[in-house]
């Protein structure tokens, strides 16, 4: 039996963790695929007798992907909940609004989903990435459209913290073939209204566009796109949500849309840790509905136990930081985490898919 | 072309106004000849007609069957061939691979959403032309080349011998499928079959006896007689008129092996 520790969060029979999200409104979609995937994990775990005799326990608050909503659900986390430890935040703005409160609490962070730089340059000790950043996928996409002749490239971004981190690792990347965008427009966050930003980007006549923004957002922005007779091939970064993508753009405009991803092929189950998760998935649910980001959820969530294990039967916060530092590379199957004192980005794995046909299945 | 239009989208309704009017000119052209004077026509004579009529159709009906099912299997041919293109395409470096894979799916797209649609009319899409154009280009450049430090395996070699063979059997496979989407049918094989419908539509009135037996033997004559020429119709038109539907045989198959 573990002995009661004064912890926050660490109570004899559970760990509380607390995960703020947008779990509901125009990005809902996001927080929510990724919190059934971790929670595929957090059961599985639990019906194993916890960890060291400790069952996790997830407080979940929506924060609509509203950076206010986002401050004030963390207060209440550790002021209120007292959690053990944050996971999986769902956003740039979201947790560049937290940030004050993690550091003036000394709380870690562990596995939100975000790629952004705010985040990982300079390096957040109490920070922990497993996804690799926007600025890595970034320049997967631009590569990728160079090397097969699409250089007119365009940029569409969310007018916030995201955004900006998305457009600097864009132009960045153009930078470095010195190349420059044919047009540079900023979107709304949590909005539709992109009719004049499509109709600017459709005006430049590129050969590509690459949005970052969300799924509400960018499904509107290419059915604007299109009405205004531009062809150009669509890129996102992972962040838009790939199956809330599919599902939010009409059958007829999903063919052809691109989007780079920060975790292996969900329906790939030659990967191990894909098999892995696709089992648990069928084990725990009549209706198999896998995905990247409930992929990326589950990814996390091993990290996550992985580390609550190597802290011991009395974890203290630092002890996680220590843990986490002290990992090394773990192999999860096919996906390779590593992290050390000075290493808070997990994995580099990026991989472009498309969506194809009316469908809306992916290919990579 | 309105008319091509026209018999695509209604032809099966045409096709029966037709012999309805054949019908009733040759009812009016019985009764005219039986009030002309007294005219002792055997009904056995019909028995030989109606076998020539049927065997006839029935022969030309084999012919379009025969050939809907080689368009049939040059559709399954080709699906098979995108499918095993993809799965040979696995062995390229991701950002390689998913180049091959889309220029793959775009092909195969164009041909479900566009080439069904334009071989109704028997004639070729422009956007697949340039879709298999496309798939082709990237073919010929050192892109579609898996690096040389790739390790040698069974399915690095299998994919230098079969890449180029598959490129070349889809183009091989798409020019059948579309010289046989449609199959030409000469307008005197269908006067010929119209002709011999008048002849058994005239005879059969002939020989009846009182208007309640003809008015039954012509309902009958229509119910059964136009059927084989709608049938030499539908097959010689499948994917117009939904015998084959390239649109989900062709998606089904993408969703199955690309994904």
């Amino acid at each position: 039996m573990p002995s009661l520790a004064a912890e926050p969060g660490i109570g004899p029979r559970s760990i509380l963790i607390g995960q703020s999200a947008a779990f509901s409104g125009p990005s809902g979609a996001l927080g929510r695929e990724y919190r059934e995937g971790a929670h595929e994990v957090f059961d599985q775990v639990n019906a194993q007798g916890g960890i060291h005799g400790r069952q996790l326990v997830m407080v979940y608050r929506d924060d609509r992907y509203e950076p206010g909503l986002a401050a004030r659900n963390t207060a209440r986390f550790l002021q209120q909940d007292k959690v053990f430890a944050l996971f999986g935040y769902v956003g740039t703005p979201t947790v560049k609004a937290a940030l004050p409160l993690i550091e003036r609490d000394q709380v870690p962070l562990i596995a939100p989903l975000t790629g952004a730089q705010l985040i990982r340059k300079p390096l957040n000790r109490l920070i922990f990435n497993v996804r690799a950043s926007y600025h890595q996928e970034i320049e997967a996409i631009i590569r990728y459209l160079v090397r097969f002749g699409r250089r007119g490239i365009a940029i569409a971004y969310q007018n916030d913290a995201f955004g900006r981190d998305g457009l600097k690792g864009a132009l960045e990347s153009l930078g470095r073939r010195k190349l420059r965008p044919v047009a540079v427009v900023p979107v709304p966050r949590n909005s539709s209204r992109t009719d004049e930003a499509a109709r600017r980007v459709a005006l430049a006549r590129p050969d590509a566009v690459l949005l970052v923004s969300t799924y509400g957002t960018v499904a509107s922005f290419v059915a604007n796109l299109r009405r205004h007779q531009s062809d150009a091939q669509v890129m996102n970064v992972s962040f838009v949500g790939s199956n809330a993508l599919a599902k939010a753009l009409p059958p007829a405009l999903r063919h052809g849309i691109g989007i780079s991803q920060v975790v292996p092929f969900p329906w790939n189950p030659r990967v191990t840790v894909v098999r892995d998760y696709q089992n648990t998935i069928r084990r725990n649910r009549s209706s198999a509905d896998y995905g990247f980001s409930s992929l990326e959820g589950y990814l996390a969530a091993r990290m996550l136990v992985l580390a609550l294990e190597k802290a011991g039967p009395n974890p203290t916060r630092a002890g996680l930081i220590r843990a986490m530092e002290s990992m090394g590379t773990v192999d999860l199957g096919g996906y390779r985490v590593t992290f050390a004192p000075d290493r808070r980005n997990g994995s580099d794995f990026v991989e472009l898919s498309f969506l194809v046909g009316q469908q809306g299945t992916f290919i990579h | 072309m309105p008319f091509d239009d026209l018999l695509v989208n209604s032809g099966v309704l045409v096709l029966y106004g037709l012999f309805v009017l054949l019908t009733v000119a040759a009812l009016i052209l019985a009764r005219w000849v039986k009030a002309r004077g007294n005219l002792q026509l055997q009904a056995g004579l019909l028995s030989p007609l109606g076998s020539l009529y049927t065997l006839t159709t029935a022969f030309l009906l084999s012919n379009v069957i025969f050939q809907f099912t080689n368009l049939r299997t040059a559709v399954t041919q080709e699906v098979v061939t995108i499918s095993k293109l993809g799965a040979v395409m696995s062995v390229l470096p991701p950002e390689q691979r998913v180049e091959a894979r889309r220029l793959l799916y775009d092909y195969g797209e164009s041909i479900a959403r566009d080439e069904a649609i334009t071989m109704r009319q028997g004639l070729p899409s422009d956007t697949t032309q340039v879709a298999i154009d496309r798939l082709r280009d990237f073919l010929a450049t050192s892109d579609a080349s898996p690096p040389p430090t790739l390790p040698k395996t069974p399915e690095t070699a299998n994919y230098f011998r079969k890449a180029s063979d598959f490129g070349f059997d889809l183009i091989d496979a798409r020019e059948r499928r579309l010289s046989l989407a449609r199959q030409t049918f000469p307008f005197r094989l269908w006067l010929a079959i119209a002709v011999m419908y008048f002849a058994l539509a005239l005879l059969t009135f002939l020989v009846q006896g009182g208007a309640w037996t003809t008015t039954w033997a012509a309902t009958i004559l229509l119910l059964a007689a136009p059927v084989p020429a709608v049938m030499l119709y539908v097959y010689a038109n499948p994917i117009a008129l939904g015998l084959l539907d390239i649109t989900t045989i062709v998606e089904a198959v993408m969703e199955r092996s690309l994904s």
